[in-house]
């Protein structure tokens, strides 16, 4: 099922200020899903679908990062979104950095999304922003696309009910959970952590952490805890 | 001696500011926009640089037809500094026929890149102008040309016109790694979308703001008369 919704962004040419992309399927899938944007490098997920939606944004070459500004969800969007830095493990294509600045999800969309799962090499984001999600949200690593693949830059979710940070290594950026709440899912977050984490509003779920703290930076939880968080 | 020194110190000021950077782009429809300076950004099923849309210039107003096929867009970027300077306001304006829109989303879009990083992309289609990353959508009228204008004076937010009538505030999305550019035409590729459309004319520039101009004039009036 996921691997017929596998896309490909492959980045043929691309420049620091904007790559120039070539987009293409791969595995047969609907193009009518999705479109991209090269004014504003924006990939668009346009159509409802109750299943896991992937697609793999990837810069085939190892020149210039592959900048891709956002990533929008628009409206009428169900099952689960899921982007993935990278080619899709096993596939044997090699790939170079990118960026992704955003993910933008539609406020009349959340309401359906099942959840949103970003996985390949974070170590080359320069920040992803998730808001409003009701869904559950996860950040892997996908432990067969690179030794990078830890968390490098600052990530955000507002309102998350779940965030799982399964890296192995040592993840340096930022972990910030934003929002009101109430925070209902649990975080779980694998490896050794040199970066602030900030959690604010209220919270009932889990808070587990399976690695080294000694370097980081500080963890700060605000709001009425209701689930003894393990830190 | 000193009033008038004062008068043409303001004078200047003012004049001075309200001149720091200010430019003027207009494409009128009578040429391809890439022989006026702007950057094309075409393809199709074959990639990158290929094909494009099918082009024509008719009554100086250029028609991209993408009819074809979904893959095709034909983008036009005009890479520049952007933002006004103080006693300034930024506009864009353009004026499009939108004639046949097929798929789930618009094809027609324009794209402000302020500098400094942030993106306001608005698409126009069939029956409906709307912000792709703000998630607002107001109805137009089908089958006819609209003229839209956006003005700002922070490049942070922004009021959009449609057919000389003010229609909403919105603002820019900074969480973008764009800069420095706007664009227009055929932004979509894939998506199932395709499309055929007229584009008029796409102006922008900075003009200084009706308090510093009517400032400006009061100055230069007194100034004359203090020379009468």
């Amino acid at each position: 099922m996921i691997l017929r919704n596998w896309f490909c962004v492959a980045v043929v040419s691309t420049s620091v200020a904007m790559a120039s992309a070539t987009v293409s399927e791969w595995n047969g899938v609907n193009p009518a899903k999705w479109s991209y944007n090269p004014q504003t490098n924006t990939i668009e997920i346009l159509a409802a679908d109750s299943a896991t939606f992937s697609f793999e944004a990837y810069n085939s070459g190892t020149g210039a990062p592959l900048d891709i500004d956002n990533i929008v969800v628009q409206s009428g969007v169900t099952g689960t979104v899921h982007v993935r830095i990278a080619p899709q493990p096993g596939s044997g294509r090699t790939y170079g950095a990118a960026n992704v600045k955003g993910i933008n999800l539609s406020a009349a969309t959340t309401g359906n999304l099942a959840g949103v799962v970003i996985s390949g090499d974070l170590g080359a984001l320069t920040g992803v922003t998730v808001s409003n999600i009701t869904g559950a949200v996860a950040a892997d690593d996908g432990t067969n696309i690179s030794v990078a693949g830890n968390l490098g830059a600052a990530l955000t979710l507002n309102s998350a009910t779940a965030l799982n940070v399964a890296g192995g290594g040592t993840h340096t950026g930022d972990i910030t959970i934003a929002g009101a709440g109430p925070h209902t899912g649990a975080i779980s977050l694998t490896g050794d952590y040199s970066g602030d984490m900030t959690l604010t509003g209220d919270r009932s779920g889990q808070v587990k952490i399976n690695g080294d703290l000694t370097s980081t930076g500080s963890v700060t939880i605000t709001g009425e805890v209701g689930d003894r968080p393990v830190c | 001696m000193f009033r008038r020194a004062l008068v043409l110190w303001l004078t200047g000021s003012v004049v001075a500011g309200a001149a720091a950077a200010p430019y003027y782009v207009a494409y009128e429809g009578n040429d391809f926009p890439e022989n006026e300076g702007w950057e094309r950004l075409y393809g199709d099923e074959n990639g990158e640089g290929n094909g494009g849309a099918t082009r024509s210039l008719v009554n100086g107003e250029l028609v991209l037809d993408s009819l074809r096929s979904p893959q095709i867009y034909d983008s036009y970027l005009f890479r520049r500094a952007l933002n006004p300077g103080p006693g300034e306001f930024f506009f864009f304006e353009w004026r499009l026929n939108v004639l046949a829109n097929n798929g789930p989303a618009a094809d027609s879009i324009i794209t402000i890149a302020r500098d400094g990083r942030g993106t306001l992309s608005l698409q126009v289609g069939n029956a409906d102008v709307y912000s792709e990353r703000e998630f607002w959508r107001l109805p137009l009228m089908p089958g006819v040309p609209h003229a839209f204008r956006v003005e700002s004076a922070d490049m942070l937010s922004y009021s959009l016109y449609v057919d000389g009538t003010f229609a909403r505030n919105g603002i820019w999305d900074l969480n973008s790694l764009n800069e420095s550019y706007v664009g227009f035409g055929d932004g979509r590729l894939g998506g199932g979308v395709t499309s055929l459309a007229s584009w008029d004319y796409v102006r922008f520039g900075t003009v200084p703001e009706p308090a510093a101009s009517a400032l400006g004039s009061m100055l230069l009036a007194l100034f004359l008369r203090i020379r009468k």
